[in-house]
């Protein structure tokens, strides 16, 4: 009988060679027993683990991730709302001055930096919360004020972060 | 793993039992750690990829729907995610591997069958296990995967198909081919120093 073909040899090594003709030829054969050899070699390889193991601590970090307060992402999306309020006003503080265009061109022909104090017309001619206006009044509210308001929603979200940040680093309490 | 058990433990956690959810880790972790091991070339990224597939595997647990094993159904994601991961490192997916063809070179390179011990049989366990190691970590992916699955978690075909989105007869003859492929590139290496 002719000599195993490849595919034969390994059937056999996965116990799924059924032709009894051919598992017969196999046992008597040096030629084929020495191939089978060699193919034995690679699948007792193949049946060994890898050597890599994932770190111990991936249930904790799994477990920790899907059992996170909802409060806690709340928490979060507050503090990015915050960040994105502190943008705003900040953006537009820094922008008021440039929406006086007529004022702005003026300046840049006389040379001098733009006036910083906003003119609070601005509100008025738009109706844009007017309230804003007498609010500002009321509380000496300018323009210096808003950039510091920026600032300090700006800064309270950064340290939140970078406390996150430091926490998610730490071992997990267990 | 029995399939009661999986229902019973799905059933659970859906109830809101989260911490159930370590046992899931617990039993599949051994099956996303050979895929991962596998399939990822970069051992810096193999803990979050592993880490990925199990918040994946919960957060849409409730999908799944019991028409196919629960490991298949992981192994799934676990794929996907490595896929994804992957192609987003531009890594290329589908390369092909050369194996001679069985009628051109009839037993692999220049060996020659002598009747006699094989050579590989002269190589030392330890040392055909590491060259063997990093052999496989150069064929192309899915055949890595392949291997992985038929040969360290004892899928069928069919199973393996499933998670790959092959049909099965691209799955046997990929199987058949790296291993064929393996089987060569030890011989050539030992042989060579055997001469
Ligand atoms: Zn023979």
């Amino acid at each position: 009988m002719k000599h195993l073909r490849d595919d034969d040899l390994q059937l056999y090594l996965d116990r799924r060679l059924r032709d009894r003709e051919k598992i017969d030829h196999l046992r008597h054969c040096p030629l084929c027993q020495e191939r089978l050899d060699a193919y034995e070699a690679v699948f007792t390889g193949l049946r060994q683990a890898p050597q890599w193991t994932p770190a111990p601590d991936l249930q904790d970090r799994v477990l920790q991730k899907i059992t996170q307060n909802p409060a806690e992402s709340m928490y979060q999306k507050l503090m990015q709302v915050l960040v994105i309020i502190g943008l705003f006003i900040g953006a537009l503080s820094i922008s008021l001055p440039y929406l006086h265009t007529a004022q702005y061109v003026d300046s840049i022909k006389q040379m001098q930096a733009p006036k910083l104090t906003p003119d609070f017309s601005i509100w008025e001619r738009l109706n844009f919360l007017p309230s804003l206006k007498a609010l500002a009044g009321a509380f000496d509210f300018n323009y210096s004020m808003l950039v510091i308001a920026a600032a300090v929603l700006l800064v309270v979200a950064l340290a939140d972060h970078l406390i996150g940040l430091a926490r998610s680093r730490t071992a997990p309490q267990r | 793993m029995n399939p009661n058990d999986d229902k019973r433990l799905i059933d659970s956690i859906l109830g809101g039992e989260q911490a159930d959810f370590a046992i899931v880790i617990e039993r599949y972790q051994r099956l996303v750690a050979y895929l991962v091991a596998r399939m990822i070339p970069k051992v810096a990224d193999r803990d979050d990829l592993c880490q990925d597939i199990f918040i994946k595997v919960y957060r849409h647990l409730g999908e799944f729907q019991f028409r196919s094993k629960f490991s298949t159904w992981i192994a799934t994601i676990a794929h996907n995610t490595c896929v994804n991961y992957l192609e987003k490192k531009r890594v290329s997916l589908y390369e092909d591997l050369q194996v001679a063809d069985e009628d051109e070179a009839s037993h692999g390179m220049e060996w020659i069958p002598s009747g006699d011990r094989s050579p590989l049989d002269r190589v030392e366990a330890h040392e055909l296990r590491v060259t063997l190691e990093r052999e496989i970590e150069r064929i192309p992916l899915p055949y890595r995967e392949i291997l992985a699955l038929f040969h360290l978690e004892e899928m069928s075909y069919e199973e393996i198909g499933t998670i790959m989105n092959l049909p099965e007869g691209t799955v046997k003859s990929y199987l058949f081919r790296a291993r064929r492929f393996l089987r060569d590139r030890l011989l050539a290496l030992y042989q060579m120093e055997a001469v």
